[in-house]
């Protein structure tokens, strides 16, 4: 299996994961059908619980999501979930946001609620 | 041409939309209007571009912030869920500008069957205070399936919590077949200036 990159663009954000155990999505999500651009990130999950490592860590950095991506970040995460509960990796989600943002940390704060992984809330300074 | 001469050609559309602009005073402001078929007009683009805008007029992030939310749900919406009729020249409208608080004025076509359904969803909305319209998010979030187009159906539980107001609509009907669907948003700016960003009504 290989690493999955994809480049950022003005309605969606940047993935780099990586099988040695890092992920990172950063930038916006707001395109008008999420399903198209989650469903590789989620397959590749899938496929990566086959040979992951023994810790897999990955940082979100969302500046804005529509409320389409909302419910496919929600099925990303719930993929993690299946592959952190199976006991293949043990996964940690760092959920970032911009100092002043409390709608952002309130969203990973909505999705700690509802996913059994670990999350860190980590807060940026603002530019 | 005024809007008592466009009534006798009967496009609503285009009345309806002049109608909302013509109300504007000289001292509010017009950031963005649009009028014409519903899958024509960009969000991400429109919200973009108003985006870049207000942070250059020096207004707060925060406000940037909730009001480019509401651009992205509320014109999505207009394309998601506006129905793409192409029996008349124009099917929807979008107004965005700023009359005290910024506002997002949408209008699209909805089958005649959708008012009442819609209808009740924005009325019950509107009820909610704080912790239940977040209640009400998150059974959506977790218990609701997407749509074929990537709806969550979230879009206008988005805008009541985003603009911390009550959502403005009215229906207008087209024909036997279809109502034009308005719907006003206005970003309630002083709730986000005082930092009071949970909901007590």
């Amino acid at each position: 299996m290989e690493n999955l990159r994809i480049e950022g663009s003005p309605k969606t954000p940047s993935v780099t994961f990586s099988i040695d155990g890092r992920m990172e999505i950063k930038g916006r999500s707001i395109p008008e059908n999420s399903i198209e651009f989650y469903k590789p990130l989620i397959d590749w999950v899938e496929s990566y619980g086959q040979v992951a490592k023994p810790s897999t860590e990955i940082d979100v950095q969302l500046e804005y999501f529509n409320t389409s991506s909302s419910k496919c970040i929600l099925d990303f995460f719930k993929k993690l979930e299946t592959i952190h509960s199976a006991g293949k990796t043990n996964v940690n989600i760092n959920w970032y946001y911009e100092q002043d943002d409390e709608d952002m940390l309130e969203a990973g704060e909505d999705y700690d609620a509802i996913i059994n992984i670990p999350f860190k809330m980590v807060e940026l300074d603002e530019n | 041409m005024n809007v008592s001469d466009l009534k006798i050609s009967e496009d609503l559309v285009l009345v309806s939309f002049l109608e909302h602009k013509d109300a504007l005073l000289k001292t509010d402001r017009i950031l963005f209007s649009f009028c014409g078929e519903n899958t024509m007009v960009k969000a991400d683009e429109v919200a973009q571009e108003i985006e870049t805008f207000l942070l250059n007029q020096g207004v707060s992030k925060k406000i940037v912030r909730a009001f480019f939310s509401i651009l992205i749900e509320g014109i999505q919406n207009v394309r998601l869920h506006g129905e793409p009729v192409t029996k008349y020249e124009r099917n929807a409208f979008v107004i965005v500008g700023q009359k005290g608080d910024y506002f997002l004025t949408t209008a699209n076509m909805v089958k005649i069957d959708q008012v009442e359904k819609i209808t009740a969803k924005i009325k019950l909305l509107n009820q909610f205070n704080y912790n239940e319209v977040k209640e009400h998010y998150m059974n959506i979030l977790t218990e609701g399936s997407m749509s074929k187009k990537g709806g969550a159906g979230l879009g206008l539980i988005t805008l009541y919590s985003k603009s911390k107001n009550k959502l403005e609509f009215e229906f207008k009907p087209v024909d036997h077949e279809y109502s034009l669907f308005v719907l006003k948003t206005t970003l309630n700016t002083m709730s986000y200036e005082k930092n009071d960003l949970r909901r007590d009504a």
